[in-house]
């Protein structure tokens, strides 16, 4: 828990010497967190990203904070992922995550994994960045999640660890904005997720999860050339799950959270990137949702 | 309508309604239910249940209150507020006497579940849900 406060405090003080930097606008965003996009320059581009999350609880229906007791949980993802341009403006990604989970409760104790829901999809810059200085850089994403993970009721295991996905295909789509002054930036991006209904084989019905909403905020600057530090905030929300056409009372979710991330370019090719997610665990920033601290590794590899 | 259909639907009405009452009087949520002829409880191992498995006990009534030996039992452990199940099935054990038991009962991690037992004894079903905060 100690380690987010440490990261804000690195940050802040990278961030002080930021003034002194080169920067370009064409480039900060673009590796700063996530899979984010394809720099200007590149032809495609290829990545590893690895994730260690520990829960440490979960708000319950009422938005109530409760910490785990006995019941230990860590998760570890690996996701592929790779994106191709078509052209100037259009670029395709998909993404392969690999999932596995230990969980300890009691005298049960088990760790397995597995290929979890791939997913694929298309983005379009509008407008690029830098194209007009004086206007943000506008993209839209349309995604497709397929349910390659496997489901709760195919589960083999006691502690359900070898659960890796939804079972349902999804639809998203979403609007990234992107504003750059020297060496800061800031990127908005907005996401709608529509998960497809289902057949539950074990209660033998149709269910549809809520659609989600998801909202990252984020702040940077690049420190030197190649380096870049931001800042990340997100929200997460979904609507009730419908089970035969009937809401299930309380099954929506909400999840706020905060991170910190790092991106150095250490050669023309290859990116190193490092995160840390936390959710923000008290009464009423979390609902349905459990609560993780999530340390997160990358490497990336630029086509050009 | 025609007034013969009419006066069985009354009939009916007047015999089903104050029985239906009777039966939400007595319907505090996770203790019996009477679905059709069967009344059934459960009782899990632990009054406050931890993540992992147990073994829920089942008792199956007619109406009358008599113990009904022999019939189908079913449980489905759920979480309806994550939209999943449990990730093991349980096994239905008849002790006698309209006792039975079901094990694993497994809750893979904390939150709250609804079990749902079912019995099935002949034309006679009943079903009961039972709510419970896991840690």
């Amino acid at each position: 828990m100690r380690a987010l406060p440490v990261a804000f405090a690195a940050l802040a003080s990278l961030a002080a010497l930021a003034s002194r930097a080169e920067a370009a606008p064409c480039c900060m965003s673009a590796t700063a967190f996530g899979t984010g996009r394809l720099l200007i320059w590149e032809d495609a581009a290829v990545g590893l990203r690895t994730s260690l999350a520990r829960g440490l609880g979960q708000w319950d229906g009422d938005g109530q904070w409760r910490p785990y007791d006995g019941y230990d949980e860590l998760e570890w993802r690996s996701e592929l992922w790779g994106m191709a341009a078509l052209s100037r403006r259009a670029s395709l990604f998909a993404r392969a995550p690999f999932v596995a989970t230990r969980r300890h409760a009691g005298a049960l104790d088990g760790f397995d994994g597995g290929l979890a829901d791939v997913s694929a999809g298309l983005r379009y810059e509008i407008l690029s960045i830098g194209e007009v200085l004086e206007l943000p850089a506008i993209a839209v994403t349309v995604s497709v999640t397929a349910p390659t993970g496997r489901p709760t009721w195919d589960a083999a295991t006691p502690l359900g660890v070898d659960v890796t996905g939804r079972g349902a295909w999804a639809l998203g789509a979403g609007l990234s904005l992107e504003h750059t002054a020297m060496p800061w930036f800031v990127r908005v991006d907005v996401g709608a997720t529509v998960p497809l209904p289902a057949e539950r084989p074990d209660l033998g019905v149709d269910q549809r999860f809520g659609p989600e909403l998801v909202t990252d905020v984020a702040g940077g600057v690049e420190l030197t050339e190649g380096l870049v530090t931001s800042l990340v905030a997100r929200l997460t929300w979904a609507s009730e799950i419908v089970l035969d056409g009937a809401s299930v009372d309380g099954s929506g979710r909400l999840d706020v959270g905060l991170g910190a991330a790092l991106s150095w370019r250490f050669a023309y090719h290859w990116t190193l990137q490092l995160a840390v997610d936390t959710g923000l665990f008290v009464d009423g920033l979390g609902d349905n949702q459990p609560g993780r601290l999530t340390g997160t590794l990358g490497l990336r590899y630029g086509v050009f | 309508m025609h007034v013969a259909t009419l006066r069985r639907t009354l009939l009916a009405l007047a015999v089903l309604l104050p029985l239906s009452l009777g039966a939400c009087a007595n319907d505090p949520k996770g203790e019996d239910t009477v679905t059709d002829a069967l009344a059934l409880s459960g009782s899990l191992d632990v009054a406050e249940p931890a993540t992992g498995q147990h073994t829920l006990t089942i008792t199956v009534v007619d109406g009358a209150g008599a113990a009904v030996e022999g019939a189908t039992v079913t449980v489905d452990p759920e979480m309806p507020m994550h939209g999943h199940g449990s990730s093991e099935t349980a096994v239905v054990t008849e002790v006698g006497g309209g006792v039975y038991t079901a094990f694993p009962v497994t809750f893979q991690m904390p939150g709250m579940w609804t079990v749902t037992v079912t019995a099935t004894h002949g034309e006679r079903t009943g079903s009961v849900d039972l709510d419970y905060t896991v840690n």
